[in-house]
């Protein structure tokens, strides 16, 4: 047998820490997440049954709430829309605004990209237009006149979002009093979007708690598959943050593909309903594209990615503490 | 280094695996654990690692109250210890070298740094021939090798061992014993538990003799 310089395996006093801490040590933790990833991988590959179905399971919980949060957004957009009166917004300002404040006004008005034109009706106009309407000549003869003025907005491209955060501008406007709605079912579409905006928010907390469950389960399988490899790195000094590393991986990567997944269903969905809502939509001068598919994916990825992170974290965790109890 | 006191450990079941242990081990020394089968060697052994805890009484080590020591700590405890232990077994569809590579890469050593030290220790156990080779390929006195070889890749300050020639034939289990002996010469802290009656006689090695969980006696070196 070999025997080389004793001094190869001697133990000093500060060569344990000093080496470990050199360096190489972020390159080696480095290492170890480049290699916590590709085993996440590779274990995908090697067992595709069993992690697809996690995935799928995912994806299908996923899509609910995702669905409909996207459903409200529609709505909310439809609703917005029709708020605006078929491309038509009355401004009524104020009695005491004065004439240059409301010209300044109808010049920022104006100047926004949404709005094709403006004209102003002063209460006097306002009120030879309703006395030729109603054909009463004393009318004009009013006062003090009580009529506000009226600025009528033609709005252009109808896209729900700028529009109502263009309501929402002229609204906090001192000058304005109020402006034209389309009436109490336009209020009633709002809460109905706004319901569904809070429920996809209720199921998604519901069924994010389901995705950690469903994740959470198959990582508890793998690590059972590890304890002894587990016990085994705690007794050579194995830090926890460094056993529960490969499952944070393995929960993330899964979770990032459910949600993915989660947004091509959804997407698919909405593509079957879209020629409806279209239709409905283009009466309107519009059309809807709600959400690009891209930023869903890539939102659903990283709410599944952040899912899985965590089930592996309270999984790893637990699993560690009461079964490898080091 | 290894320091016990008054050290008792009652299991859940009322069974005491170990009662009013007391003991110390210097720096540098090599010394023997023995007792009939049963008498608290393995449970006595356990605790220096912190694997097991006493239910009443000290252990310290390096001047270091385990009793004292958060879990966040074990690690760098552990880190300085290596062990041959029955039931932490290598991982058998790895290879020779990534068995041993392991406490390092636990410990975050570069990938350079993991190589040599693992050569060398390898070649000081005489495997470095076979580190491409698969653990179940080997033979159990290679095996056991391999266990010597992971337990002081990490150069630990201390050593402990048990039962290391458990199944072993005599010409093995003295090779593995001069391995220890070896450790034992550059410095570094042994405790080997063991009822192999061959292997204690043929050494001149102080020795910790436990009866049923008590301290029976301390033989020194004859
Ligand atoms: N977890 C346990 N629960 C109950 N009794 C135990 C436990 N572990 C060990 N023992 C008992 O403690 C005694 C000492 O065991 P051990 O330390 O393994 O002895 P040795 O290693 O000297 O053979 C034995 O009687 C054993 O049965
Ligand atoms: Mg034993």
């Amino acid at each position: 047998m070999s025997r080389a310089s004793p001094n190869n395996l001697t133990a000093t006093k500060t060569n344990t820490k000093s080496l470990a801490r050199g360096e190489h040590a972020l390159s080696a933790w480095a290492h170890h997440h480049r290699r916590c990833f590709k085993d996440a991988l590779w274990r995908l590959l090697k067992r595709p049954i069993s992690a697809w179905a996690t995935i799928v399971t995912i994806a299908i919980v996923l899509a609910l709430p995702g669905f409909i949060m996207t459903l409200a957004t529609q709505i909310k957009q439809i609703g917005g829309m029709w708020a605006s009166e078929n491309g038509q917004m009355n401004v009524y300002l104020i009695p005491s605004a004065q004439t240059d404040q409301i010209q300044s006004f109808q010049t920022w008005l104006n100047h926004q990209s949404v709005v094709r034109d403006s004209r102003l009706i002063t209460p006097q106009e306002g009120l030879h237009e309703l006395a030729k309407r109603l054909n009463i000549d004393s009318l004009t003869d009013i006062q003090p006149n009580p009529l506000p003025s009226v600025i009528v907005v033609h709005l252009d491209r109808l896209t729900g979002d700028t529009v109502e955060s263009l309501q929402h501008q002229i609204r906090t406007n001192p000058l304005v009093d109020n402006i034209s709605e389309g009436g109490e079912w336009i209020k009633r579409l709002q809460e109905i979007s706004l319901f569904f905006d809070r429920l996809s928010w209720w199921l998604l907390g519901l069924f994010g708690l389901t995705v950690i469950f469903v994740i959470g389960n198959t990582l508890r399988l793998e690590l059972q598959e590890r304890r002894e490899e587990l016990s085994l790195m705690a007794l050579i000094g194995g830090t926890s943050r460094y056993m529960l590393r490969p499952l944070l991986y393995d929960g993330a990567i899964t979770g990032l593909l459910g949600g993915m997944l989660a947004s091509v269903i959804i997407y698919g969905l909405l593509t079957a309903l879209a020629a409806p809502i279209n239709n409905l939509a283009t009466n309107y001068g519009a059309h809807i594209t709600v959400i690009t598919p891209l930023l869903m994916t890539a939102l659903l990825g990283i709410i599944g990615l952040i899912l899985g992170w965590f089930s592996a974290q309270i999984i790893g965790r637990n699993f560690i503490k009461k079964s490898v109890k080091l | 280094m290894i320091e016990f006191d008054g050290v008792s450990r009652r299991f859940s079941n009322g069974h005491f695996g170990l009662q009013d242990v007391s003991f110390h081990i210097p720096e540098g020394r090599m010394v023997f654990l023995t007792g009939h089968s049963g008498s608290g060697k393995s449970t006595l052994l356990r605790m220096i690692p912190a694997l097991d805890h006493p239910t009443s009484g000290q252990v310290r080590i390096g001047g270091h109250d385990l009793q004292k020591m958060r879990h966040h700590q074990y690690p760098k405890l552990r880190r300085q210890i290596g062990v041959v232990f029955q039931d932490h077994h290598l991982l058998p569809d790895r290879r020779v070298f990534d068995n041993v590579a392991l406490p390092l890469q636990v410990s975050g050593f570069g990938s350079k740094d993991i190589r040599r030290r693992v050569e060398a220790a390898l070649d000081k156990v005489g495997l470095l021939a076979r580190q491409r080779a698969l653990i179940e390929e080997l033979s159990g006195g290679e095996q056991q090798r391999v266990n010597i070889a992971r337990a002081l890749v990490n150069r630990p300050k201390i050593l402990l061992a048990d039962e290391p020639t458990g199944n072993l034939d005599p010409e093995l289990s003295r090779d593995i014993f001069n391995q220890f002996s070896d450790f034992h010469a550059v410095g570094v802290t042994v405790l080997i538990a063991s009822h192999d009656l061959h292997l204690l006689k043929t050494y001149a090695v102080p020795r910790i003799v436990l009866n049923q969980g008590r301290l029976s006696h301390i033989e020194e070196a004859f």
